[in-house]
């Protein structure tokens, strides 16, 4: 946040000019400066560093709203999401919550993309809701989609016609690396604040998977991280400002004693998401191959750990 | 203050040195400006917030800093779903609770509060669930009484208000636990079978803390009963309060009474209950309240809480600084809550990957103005600190999923979660830098564990402590156990 000239009446040309001799070049070290101080080092009238003051605070500070007007406001707009499975929303706690990041993390096989696919085809079917599904490793398939919306519909089979209206009303973006992911976030946050009608009635974000792009960051560890808080930063602005549920799928890897694994993207990420859960396969050759146990690592509402098991069926 | 008063005030201009030697705005040794009102609003009492949890918030074991000036910064530290957000969030609903309505103590404070939001998580209706819990768990131990026929009724009461108000799926099912709870909590022979069998491991006089508090309660109660002055305590489990009372008036004084821990839990009561017992005699007869009383008053607790939600460090930086103005014109406001201020640390970290030392460039002034705030305005900070960065020695515990792999092999038991029963698994270390750490917070490092019962208990545990506390979550309602 560069301070720049112009920025109000009082921060004329010549005001700046002595700001930037004294190496004041941004917001932050105007504001982090007494302004008496300042007036008496630089000989700058008071009245006028305490005016662009003002001006900054007011331009740059978070706005304090009330609690009871966020809460009165979420009242209108909450939402659960089914995830299309009854014992993963019992754990879940009714399902995907509109205003959180849901994350689900399995090695390859355990039914990540599947369980995105079923929540995508159960959100789509409701109440004209729609899904967006940013996709990164090329998983989405329309089949799968489709199958899932049939059997949604038990009672009913659904001709053509309705399949594809339903259909219509989920988005596919590709993004392979971070800048990519990066240009869809703004292109949505920009759409959704002025009401486009490519998101009208958006409530759900997928995006699968997000390993691929972290890893293809050059740079270290540290920019990974860097480019992942921000990831999960828009995320939650997303959600919470348009009221939408957002789910992330993520690998395991190896935990640094080698003797488990546990969900990658490292210590920031685990602490950015709301909710995260673990899938697994059973491998237990008696019970039916598309069990699998779902097992809630981290979540602000239910009592985690806890694990169900269920069908992917 | 009325407006009048604060036009005659604001145009008296006070003169007074500043506060340490050390402090940046006395670096040049100059005098301060600022008007009455001002100073007014700066040194008028704020809420005192050592009531809402008198080992959290008390000043009695608050480090000095160098220049004697006591500041109230409190860091709560942890890594992820160790309860950091929800313990900020369960002291934010205990500070902004009314301390009563039509004379039934709530146990809050009616304080305001500023909770700045830099994750982007907080959320307004997990605050209602906390303070409606709060409230109506006010409402059932307010008429706590050893008559069950009472209580039944009072249940019935509870479900017969509770139900048809509820908004949402959220509320209803933590009713409905709290109601079946509570039925449970009825039925005699249950009541009776853990009479049988607290007198049993009170009997046998074991050496486990928790065994410990137990007959604690009891002597407590007990003492209580012979001063004939019973009062409900809205703090106390309803539960273990029901069944002390089985316990300890069919045959008082049969059990071990400590003369140390009848003390102990003495002042543990008084701490508890100078929250706002002050009218005991209204308590003695039964408030209700409609289920619209209850939503008022959420409401008007939520609007005692104000959220900024912040996006970047600078943005923090900027937004601490407004808060001069905030506190200066509301004196009400008492603790402000920070959640989290390690949200930025990676994203400044990789925006400028060769400068070694842009931590502590950001936190400098961070620290700065938390300092100047909390020892200028005597508001508390509470502040999360998420643990990025692991310990090298410790490296490999810290994932319950590690336990459940473990077991895999040996057991197809999937629920024991082996590693949980076993070490906390958290230690603390700084990554913020010196300026950080030269503020000196009250730190109180959490963790998480599965009890004996397979339940997930927080631990909490500070240097400052003579012993960790342990808290869980309940039917969406914290308590400390």
């Amino acid at each position: 946040m560069a301070l720049l000239p112009g920025l109000c009446t009082a921060l004329t040309q010549e005001t700046w000019q002595k700001l930037q001799d004294a190496s004041i070049k941004t917001v932050t070290d105007f504001i982090s400066k007494d302004p008496e101080l300042l007036s008496q080092r630089l000989h700058l009238p008071y009245k006028d560093l305490c005016s662009i003051q003002r001006v900054l605070l007011a331009e740059h500070a978070a706005y304090p709203v009330s609690a009871a007007l966020l809460y009165n406001g979420a009242l209108t707009t909450f939402a659960t999401l089914s995830t299309g499975y009854d014992r993963l929303d019992d754990l879940l706690d009714g399902g995907l919550y509109t205003g959180e990041v849901t994350e689900f993390a399995g090695d390859c096989a355990a039914g990540k993309t599947t369980i995105c696919h079923a929540a995508s085809a159960t959100t789509i079917s409701t109440d004209g809701q729609s899904v967006l599904y940013i996709d990164t490793v090329c998983s989405l398939s329309p089949q799968s989609i489709a199958e899932c919306l049939l059997k949604t519909h038990t009672d009913t089979c659904p001709d053509e016609q309705t399949l594809h209206s339903c259909l219509k009303k989920m988005r596919s973006v590709q993004a392979f690396d971070v800048w990519e992911l990066f240009a869809v976030l703004k292109d949505l946050a920009s759409k959704l604040a002025e009401g486009s009608s490519d998101t009208r009635d958006l409530k759900l974000i997928i995006v699968d998977s997000l390993v691929p792009v972290i890893y293809s960051v050059a740079g270290g560890v540290q920019q990974a991280q860097g480019y992942l808080s921000e990831i999960g930063l828009r995320l939650k602005q997303l959600a919470v400002t348009f009221s939408l549920a957002v789910v992330v799928t993520n690998n395991l890897v190896s935990d640094f004693g080698g003797s488990g694994r546990i969900a990658a993207l490292g210590k920031l990420w685990s602490h950015l998401l709301h909710t995260r859960v673990i899938l697994e396969r059973c491998e237990d050759p008696t019970v039916l191959s598309g069990t699998r146990t779902a097992l809630l690592v981290k979540s602000c509402r239910q009592k985690s750990p806890s694990s169900v098991v269920f069908s992917l069926g | 203050m009325n407006c009048r008063q604060e036009l005659y005030y604001s145009r008296i201009t006070v003169f007074e040195m500043s506060y340490g030697v050390i402090g940046p705005s006395s670096s040049s040794g100059s005098k301060q400006k600022e008007s009455g009102a001002q100073l007014l609003a700066r040194l008028s009492p704020r809420p005192c917030l050592t009531a809402v949890d008198p080992l959290i918030f008390g000043t009695l074991s608050q480090p000095k800093t160098s220049t004697g000036v006591t500041r109230k910064v409190i860091e709560l530290y942890g890594s992820e779903g160790v309860g950091k957000s929800q313990l900020a969030l369960h002291l934010a609903a205990r500070t902004c609770l009314p301390p009563q309505v039509k004379g039934l103590s709530l146990g809050g404070l009616g304080a305001k509060v500023v909770f700045i939001d830099t994750d982007f998580k907080f959320s307004a209706f997990q605050l209602a669930v906390f303070l409606e819990r709060l409230v109506l768990s006010a409402v059932e131990s307010q008429s706590q009484s050893p008559d069950v026929g009472e209580l039944k009724k009072n249940a019935e009461s509870v479900e017969h208000q509770g139900t048809p108000c509820k908004k949402m799926k959220l509320d209803l099912d933590c009713l409905n636990e709290n109601v079946e709870g509570n039925k449970d909590c009825n039925v005699k022979e249950k009541c009776d079978k853990n009479v049988e069998s607290h007198q049993s491991t009170v009997k046998s006089n074991s050496t486990d803390p928790k065994l410990a508090l137990l007959s604690g309660n009891c002597s407590s109660l007990s003492d209580k009963t012979q001063k004939e002055d019973i009062k409900p305590s809205n703090s106390y489990d309803d539960r273990t309060l029901e069944t002390d009372f089985n316990v300890s008036n069919p045959e008082k004084g049969l059990y071990p009474q400590s003369e140390s821990v009848v003390a102990k839990t003495k002042d543990t009561w008084n701490q508890k209950t100078q929250a706002g017992n002050s009218d005991e005699a209204v308590n003695s007869r039964v408030v209700s309240l409609s289920t619209k009383e209850v939503d008022h008053l959420v409401q008007q607790s939520l609007s005692n809480v104000q959220v900024l939600r912040v996006s970047s460090s600078q943005q923090l930086l900027v937004t601490l600084h407004s808060l001069q103005d905030l506190l200066l014109s509301d004196t009400d406001v008492s603790l402000v809550i920070i959640d989290s201020i390690s949200a930025f640390y990676w994203h400044d970290k990789s925006s400028e990957p060769a400068n070694m030392s842009c931590t502590e460039q950001k936190m400098k002034p961070v620290v700065e103005v938390i300092s100047k705030l909390s020892s200028e305005f005597y508001v508390t900070f509470l502040v999360t600190k998420s643990a990025l960065i692991g310990s090298k020695r410790k490296r490999a515990e810290d994932d319950f999923y590690q336990g459940n792999n473990n077991m895999k092999g040996t057991s197809a038991d999937k629920t024991q979660h082996g590693s949980y029963l076993t070490e906390p698994q958290c230690e603390h270390v700084e990554f913020l830098g010196k300026s950080w750490l030269e503020l000196q917070p009250k730190r109180i490092v959490l963790s998480r564990r599965l009890n004996h019962q397979r339940q997930t208990e927080f631990v909490a545990s500070s240097p400052l402590w003579s012993s960790d506390r342990t808290f869980a979550i309940i039917n969406d309602h914290l308590r400390f156990l």
